[in-house]
């Protein structure tokens, strides 16, 4: 009995010594909007930022959009500049007229990291994934066959499909932002925003 | 023979504790898994938000208006993005935030020493697959000829799993003295306050929701 009670014991606490190690990889979105009283400018911020378990496979990124009546202002977007865990924007207006709205909405990303590349007979190539075409590489010497990349996502983020409310090409292609390029994967993960009925003094 | 049960046992436990430690079947450390999307397991929920959510939020976000600040300063401007958030949004009084922006830049310092460990543990994980790529492997004999198959990297390493616990608990000890600072009575207010706000733009991610919600005017904001 005393050694069933030890064995007891042991499996107790190896359950919850494993559930104390297993962490959850997380990523959480801020989209915010306010007016400075002093200034009069309106600022948004866009962020997207990732826990370190998640930062292990996946990159973060955001971008944002500053609405004036509904006309886009000015836009950014941030892959993390070197940081693993959070991307963010903060983009401003010029002081801002009376009872005007404000909106900022924001597109969050990840970026996986891993891959491997597939063989694949043409036809069965999807011709869409996650909103983007897939044309696949030609490979020399077999014909009918192409090579793709598909990406690792253990937490299964490529499960929220692709497109956006503001594409991520609207996006592309600006070095001042750092976006990323039209070719470099990402999942997206959703929109979020924020708006004002700004009234300065 | 007795003893062989006990090491029996003793091994169970040892097996069952490794299923949890690497999500059991979910997470294989290494071997052949089809290529397919899994179904999303973890998600952040912000009902009920944990208190390191929220503090880290807040630091964040009151870090990024402030550089917001730096810039316009730096151009010969003032704006005060960061003052009039904790204002309008936290109802804080100056005294207060100055306190709040204390323990702030405390567990900012605190944590870029955790963040730098942690990029460090990442790198070294993910430089044994140079470029990111995971080596596919050669389908069994009997395998169908769609079989696709690649090698999984291994399980989060225990020690980034403690770093994001450190993270965590910073978070919540910087929360401690941010209501050691204000006093109980206005420390209730001002985090019924902050989770009021980050409940508003905090959006948890939900499985396959790429609607854009609804966006509503928070009402006229006055000086």
């Amino acid at each position: 009995m005393k050694r069933m009670t030890r064995i007891f014991l042991a499996a107790i606490f190896a359950l919850a010594t494993a559930n104390f190690v297993h962490a959850q990889g997380t990523i959480y979105t801020l989209s915010d909007i306010a007016l400075d009283s002093t200034s009069g400018r309106v600022a948004g911020v866009s962020l997207t930022w990732l826990n370190y378990p998640a930062a292990l496979h996946y990159g973060p990124a955001a971008a944002g959009g500053m609405f004036r009546e509904g006309d886009l202002l000015t836009t950014a977007s941030d892959t993390g500049n070197g940081d693993f865990f959070q991307a963010v924007t903060a983009l401003h207006t010029a002081p801002s007229s009376a009872d005007t709205r404000y909106d900022i909405v924001s597109d969050h990303y990840v970026v996986p990291y891993f891959y491997t590349e597939v063989i694949m007979p043409e036809e069965e190539l999807p011709r869409r994934e996650r909103g983007k075409l897939v044309e696949g590489q030609t490979i020399p010497g077999r014909p009918g066959y192409k090579l793709v990349r598909r990406y690792y996502d253990p937490m299964g983020f490529g499960g929220f499909g692709g497109g956006a409310y503001i594409g991520w090409k609207d996006f592309r292609g600006s070095t001042k932002y750092g976006g990323l390029a039209w070719d470099d994967p990402y999942f997206y993960l959703g929109t979020t925003g924020r708006g004002i009925v700004a009234n300065p003094r | 023979m007795l003893n062989y049960k006990y090491f029996l046992a003793v091994l169970t436990c040892c097996v069952i504790t490794t299923g949890f430690i690497t999500g059991g079947a979910e997470e294989p450390i290494a071997g052949a898994k089809p290529i397919a999307t899994p179904e999303p397991r973890f998600y952040a929920d912000a009902n009920p938000m944990p208190e390191e959510v929220m503090y880290y939020a807040l630091f964040q976000q009151v870090d990024t208006l402030a550089k917001k600040d730096a810039e316009f300063r730096a151009q010969g401007e003032t704006t005060t993005f960061k003052e009039t958030f904790y204002r309008t949004r936290l109802n804080l009084a100056p005294a207060q935030f100055a306190a709040i922006e204390t323990v702030k830049s405390g567990y900012l310092t605190g944590i870029s020493a955790l963040d730098a460990r942690a990029r460090e543990i990442i790198d070294k994980y993910r430089a044994k697959y140079p470029n990111g790529e995971l080596k596919r492997l050669d389908p069994p004999k009997d395998a169908s000829r769609m079989f696709l198959g690649y090698e999984t990297p291994p399980p989060v390493p225990a020690e980034l799993n403690g770093l994001q616990k450190q993270k965590d608990q910073g978070a919540r000890d910087a929360r401690e003295k941010i209501r050691q600072a204000l006093g109980d009575e206005a420390f209730a207010g001002f985090e019924s306050s902050l989770r009021a706000h980050l409940t508003r733009v905090l959006v948890p991610l939900k499985l396959r929701n790429n609607a854009l919600p609804p966006i509503k005017p928070e009402g006229e904001v006055k000086r």
